[in-house]
């Protein structure tokens, strides 16, 4: 290459870099695993927001109350909180929308470990999802936090694969997708 | 066109050029296209650190496993953008060919070898590593657990070791203890490292794995390769094979240890190359067909033969001597930029020694020239008995050209020239022989060691480097 061109291109390929550099630096990372999320020491299993698997029977439907912050619903229409108190009026009928329901996924076998989730929904929207089984070894169990957080956003299993874990959102998925079809 | 000349009914000459072009302008171009290629090349490197610096590569380098992540993801990135140039540089590539000739390119494609090794090392490394610290084992252990529970890994490690032998089989050192076609065949495992690679990139790389843009980056720089390699190392001889059917038509011994091999078939025109070139010359029979040989062609391309004249030089070149007629050959070619196409000069001084004359031969037949312009300097060891030097006496005298023939043992040590009672040095005999070389074109073709003395003595006669040319075989 001759001189001029080598230090034309030189100044270029520097000036890229900089700008790239500057503009990642900035960048939201929202994929980045490894570096995002806190890494799980030694010995440690998982830094995951891991929540206690729920004594709840396997695939089956579960109709009951679920762990999440609404312990009193439940599939027929609400009634008031206190019925004392208006026992005398006529009965105030809340509409149906406030009714949630909860059943879990399928376990799901990634190449990282099983993962299954459990899907609350309040109506047609996903309040709460918890990781019955939440197995990522090599630092990917970080991911989950996200998916999840993804899947409330996205409402369903429509939303991009996490970078550096696709086989785990895969699994987290197709979890997902088991529950949701129970709905 | 080929005319038979009447005073000699033995040559058959076929037309010189009509015209040429000659200044440094025609330098300066190809000095342009070098420079775009180059940049190109460099362009594809800085475009993937610059995809990974976008996506915040080097964000929140604040620990040991971010930063081991980080050059798991670079490295990965430099060693298989490099890998993928390095293909390229063995494609055989036409439009790399004119621009560099097929030595150069060669060369360049050794010379990535060992840093994509490197590349590769590092990544495997620091990523074992990072995986290690992030499950809290050690690496040996970690390493086995990453290849039997990660999906793709158990491939990329194939790949890894295919890589490592590989390089280990190229290197200098080895190639000595291992025979042509057994190191061909383990090179052919570069191509299974590749393959075995991808899987891994496009599923677990953090930097394409559900990336848009440097997806589809990265699949136009494996279609732009793949295609590249297939259309000139497979498709173009295979098709040029089944529509010429070339075959030995003609042998014809030159001297006792040369011979002139004809080949003759359909569509020759397909053949047309520049003088000087060569091709690798493959014959279609059990035991030789996957062992090509780089000749150059003895004659300037005409529509009826090719020729090459085939010395022995030791290797299989005897065994190509014994072919037979009629025997099919495949040519892979044309290559080189040893031709008239790098002219820039007037006069030419062509300086040939022993088996290095048929590309010499070759360019003096087909050159533009006045008788004055071109000078060719011969060097053998016994005038009875050197390949295609009646040939090329005849030649001279009916071109007007100036034939010196330096015949006998060597002069001193780091000569390139015969032994003279006077012992006058190689720089003032050849000022004597052409005393324009410093403004002339100079075509040097022979033994490594030869050519460089030449080079050394034309340096000291101060013709500038790009008027010199050679021609390597990198093989």
């Amino acid at each position: 290459m001759r001189a001029s061109t080598k230090s034309a291109i030189g100044v270029i390929t520097l000036g890229v870099i900089a700008l790239s550099y500057n503009i990642g630096e900035t960048a939201v990372v929202t994929s980045n695993l490894f570096t995002a999320p806190p890494i799980a020491p030694p010995g440690q299993p998982s830094a995951t927001p891991e929540v206690p698997v729920q004594p709840e029977p396997g695939a089956t439907p579960s109709q009951s109350a679920s762990a999440g912050a609404n312990p009193n619903t439940s599939s027929s229409p609400v009634t008031p909180a206190n019925p004392s108190a208006t026992a005398s009026t006529a009965p105030v009928v809340k509409p149906p929308t406030a009714t949630s329901k909860t059943f879990d996924g399928s376990a799901v076998q990634s190449g990282y470990g099983i993962v299954q989730v459990q899907v609350t929904k309040t109506g047609s929207k996903i309040t709460d999802i918890t990781m019955l089984q939440a197995n990522a070894t090599n630092g990917r169990s970080g991911a989950f936090s996200y998916l999840v957080q993804y899947a409330i956003d996205a409402n369903g299993a429509n939303f991009a694969n996490i970078s550096g874990a696709t086989y785990t959102t895969d699994a987290f998925k197709q979890s997902l997708s088991a529950a949701l079809a129970k709905f | 066109m080929n005319q038979t000349l009447g005073e000699s009914p033995t040559l058959e000459l076929s037309r010189p050029k009509q015209s040429v072009r000659l200044g440094e302008k025609k330098f300066q171009e190809i000095k342009r296209g070098q420079d775009l290629i180059e940049t190109l090349a460099w362009a594809s490197l800085v475009a993937v650190v610059a995809m990974f610096l976008l996506s915040g590569g080097l964000q929140n380098l604040n620990n040991l496993s971010a930063i081991l992540y980080a050059i798991t993801r670079l490295t990965a990135l430099i060693a298989t953008n490099l890998l993928l140039i390095d293909i390229l540089l063995v494609a055989r590539v036409s439009w790399l060919d004119r621009y560099y000739g097929h030595d150069r390119v060669t060369q360049a494609h050794k010379k990535l070898g060992k840093p994509i090794l490197y590349l590769a090392i590092v990544h495997v490394a620091s990523s074992v590593w990072q995986f290690s610290i992030a499950e809290g084992t050690n690496v040996i252990e970690e390493f086995f657990a990453m290849i039997t529970n990660i999906p793709d890994l158990l491939t990329s490690a194939f790949a890894f070791a295919f890589m490592i032998l590989v390089v280990v089989t190229s290197l200098n050192f080895s190639r000595k203890f291992i025979p042509y076609e057994a190191w061909h065949f383990l090179h052919l495992f570069a191509y299974a490292a590749v393959l075995l690679a991808i899987s891994h990139q496009f599923s677990l790389g953090s930097d394409i794995a559900g990336k848009d843009f440097a997806t589809y980056y990265w699949i136009a720089l494996y279609t732009f390769v793949v295609a590249n390699l297939v259309w000139y190392r497979v498709a173009k001889p295979v098709i040029r094979a089944f529509s010429s059917q070339l075959r030995v038509s003609k042998i014809e011994r030159t001297s006792s240890d040369s011979v002139s091999v004809y080949l003759t078939g359909k569509n020759m025109k397909k053949f047309s190359a520049e003088a000087g070139q060569f091709f690798l010359f493959r014959p279609l029979t059990a035991n030789q067909w996957f062992k090509p040989h780089p000749f150059s062609m003895s004659a300037a391309s005409n529509e009826n033969y090719v020729r090459f004249t085939i010395g022995s030089r030791g290797d299989d070149t005897e065994e190509i001597q014994a072919i037979r007629i009629g025997t099919p050959v495949l040519l892979e070619g044309p290559y080189g930029i040893f031709t008239e196409s790098r002219r820039t000069r007037k006069d030419v001084v062509l300086i040939a020694s022993g088996i290095g004359i048929p590309p010499v031969r070759a360019l003096a037949e087909s050159m533009f020239a006045h008788p004055e312009d071109v000078t060719i300097i011969y060097r053998v060891h016994d005038e009875n008995d050197a390949a295609l030097l009646a040939e090329t006496r005849e030649l001279a005298r009916i071109r007007g050209f100036k034939l010196i023939v330096l015949a006998g043992k060597r002069g001193q040590a780091n000569s390139w020239m015969n032994a003279t009672p006077d012992n006058s040095t190689d720089l003032d005999r050849l000022l004597e022989i052409a005393p324009n070389v410093k403004e002339s074109d100079v075509y040097v073709c022979g033994p490594t060691a030869w050519t460089r003395a030449v080079q050394r003595t034309l340096n000291r006669a101060g013709t500038p480097k790009q008027q010199v040319h050679t021609e390597e075989y990198a093989w």
